[in-house]
């Protein structure tokens, strides 16, 4: 089990982990309707895709703005693969982190000895580009009207055609992403993404290979926007340009912030967070955005950890700043 | 590809390069006063623009008083801006700053549709839809007129920030902010004066490009990312770089999309950048303060 990272993982931890999974697991229980089972799904790819974030901005500290490019990368590989190409869905969604991933390198190559905005200025142009490829190649893309009649994954005899098979799916994929980044932070690469994060001077001084390490940052945190994005794909069967805006990256980035950039879990509960907080203010429709913006820099200003952070503070307040 | 039609070309795109330089300026200024980047640069503009349309058409006040009243609340903006997005995280570290911006724009954005709605608008003060002919080429007022203005504003602003005491005080805040402060200046007046500043020179632009474009809501993010990409190929904080900057950046644009692809106008200023990043990437003009370690 020492790839699950269970060093990590003691006492209550262990309990609280377990309790998450098993209600997971329960959750498409409650959910009545088609819709709310969707959204449940949502939540979860939602998850994969702010984790993938969280290791590039979270833990090495680089402020990219693609990741929702590598989402629609991965979500287009999959609806072009089996659509239009009629590959096996399984195929196509290990091809599409893969992908992702790719151009993950494609993108850090160029642009890792650029700091801080420059860096994010040229993630932006990526995304910009990335978008405007998918309006324009319609002979593979099939520009803004987008690809429809993506099949869905079938697992032995049974088709996961049910949105409620989509979810365990979506779940399996989470809980191994997770135990991933657990096991990467503990990992010499992990630490290594830490230290440049902290000191990228003193990580060179003390011979992290910069250049290497960044790149595996890329490339993780673009692998887990495909296989997102290539999700995305099945629970949507429909692919269209304009599911991937600004608004989508603005929103992975707030999930992460409000959240909490210092941990895993974070992603996870950013993504709960902001997938269900649209729902409970849908008579303020209008204003979205502009409680999205405003909620975003208020978190910046008083919760700089995120919920994560104030979960672990009042933890610590509860037992005495003991067991911690 | 007759040689008529290549000069015109040239002549738009040094004239929606200016559009940029003149843009590109309030980002400037951030970085010489207060070393940050303000995603929301572009949204002052847009502001701006709306402000015109509604100071100048609703409320059909003469251009010049539309003018002063769109700087006017555009300074007033800013300095709003200032305490809620910068203020309150002056100790976070640079990628906060980043995303409050960024968290800022989108929040702008949003009242904005809110309160002008997402329906376009004319605005075409002060030289209406007249164009000047010169033999075969055209030429539009307000193209000059924009360029006019943005050559006296760098001149200005190269005076303020290297020949006055307060234009001194804010380079030497935003060089080192806490050597500064021991040294007597006043930092957090001066990010007040800065946050202004960028807001009118943001308004401003709105106003002059509100005539140009449509007044919509999308002006702002679009012009904001390519006038940074402007203030990069100048050279980072220069002040006469990104007006050199913006003019690069439009003729290349506009070149590109008439000689190669109109669908890819917007993935030209990026590549542009991307080049400039790769082989030069101090842009013209250089960086005057290396990159603190």
């Amino acid at each position: 089990m020492r790839w699950l990272a269970v060093e990590r993982l003691r006492g209550w931890r262990w309990a609280l982990v377990l309790l998450a999974v098993s209600a997971a697991l329960c959750l498409p229980w409650l959910a009545g309707t088609p819709y709310s089972q969707g959204l449940l799904n949502l939540t979860i790819i939602n998850s994969i895709l702010v984790l993938g974030f969280y290791i590039i901005f979270g833990l090495t500290g680089i402020f990219t703005v693609s990741q929702v490019a590598f989402m629609a990368i991965g979500a287009y590989t999959v609806a072009i693969l089996t659509a239009d190409h009629h590959w096996s869905p399984w195929l196509a969604l290990a091809a599409a982190p893969c992908t992702a991933a790719l151009f993950g390198i494609l993108l850090g190559l160029p642009t890792l000895k650029l700091k801080s905005h420059y860096l994010t200025m040229a993630t932006i142009g990526f995304t910009e580009v990335v978008r405007l490829v998918l309006i324009n190649w319609e002979p593979v893309t099939h520009g803004p009207s987008g690809i429809r009649g993506i099949p869905t994954p079938v697992l032995g005899a049974a088709p996961l055609d049910s949105s409620r098979m989509l979810y365990y799916l979506c779940l399996a994929v989470l809980l191994l992403a997770l135990a991933g980044v657990g096991r990467l932070r503990s990992s010499r690469l992990g630490r290594g993404l830490e230290a440049i994060r902290d000191d990228e001077l003193a990580a060179d001084t003390c011979g992290i290979g910069l250049m290497r390490y960044k790149i595996m940052a890329f490339a993780l945190s673009a692998f887990l926007g495909g296989l997102a994005g290539g999700l995305y794909a099945f629970h949507m069967r429909y692919v269209a340009p304009d599911a991937f805006t600004l608004e989508q990256t603005i929103q992975t980035l707030a999930m992460l912030m409000i959240g909490g950039r210092t941990a895993p879990a974070g992603s996870v509960v950013g993504a709960v967070a902001l997938t269900y907080l649209p729902e409970a203010l849908r008579s303020f429709k209008d204003w979205y955005m502009a409680i999205y913006g405003l909620g975003l820099v208020a978190v910046l200003i008083f919760l700089p950890d995120g919920l994560v952070g104030l979960f672990r503070r009042s933890w610590r307040r509860l037992m005495g700043g003991a067991a911690v | 590809m007759d040689s008529v039609y290549m000069v015109q070309t040239l002549l738009t795109g040094l004239a929606n390069g200016a559009i940029y330089g003149l843009v590109a300026l309030g980002f400037v200024l951030l970085v010489n006063a207060v070393n940050i980047i303000n995603f929301a640069q572009g949204e002052f503009v847009m502001l701006g623009a709306f402000l015109a349309y509604t100071f100048g058409a609703v409320l059909s006040l003469p251009f010049w008083a539309a003018f002063l009243l769109v700087l006017a609340s555009s300074a007033l903006i800013g300095v709003l801006f200032e305490r809620t997005a910068y203020r309150p995280l002056r100790q976070a570290d640079g990628p906060t700053y980043l995303v409050a911006t960024m968290a800022a724009s989108v929040a702008i954005r949003n009242i904005a549709q809110n309160i002008w709605g997402s329906v376009p608008f004319a605005y075409d003060e002060p030289f209406g839809r007249r164009v000047i002919a010169l033999g075969s080429y055209i030429l539009v007022p307000q193209h000059l007129f924009i360029l006019g203005v943005t050559l006296v504003l760098v001149a200005l602003l190269w005076l303020f920030f290297f020949h006055t005491r307060l234009g001194k005080l804010m380079r030497a805040a935003a060089q080192d902010r806490d050597a500064a402060r021991l040294l007597g200046v006043p930092v957090r007046r001066i990010g007040t004066y800065t946050f202004m500043l960028a807001g009118a020179t943001g308004g401003m632009a709105g106003i002059l490009v509100a005539p140009v474009y449509f007044v919509n809501l999308d002006m702002g993010f679009i012009m904001g990312l390519k006038a940074f990409v402007a203030a990069i190929i100048g050279g980072w904080g220069s002040i006469p770089g990104a007006l050199l900057g913006g003019l690069l950046l439009g003729l290349a644009e506009q070149m590109g999309t008439a000689y190669i692809s109109s669908a890819y106008k917007d993935a030209f200023a990026f590549l542009v950048l991307i080049g400039f990043l790769l082989f030069l990437p101090r842009g013209l003009f250089g960086e005057r303060v290396a990159e603190k370690a």
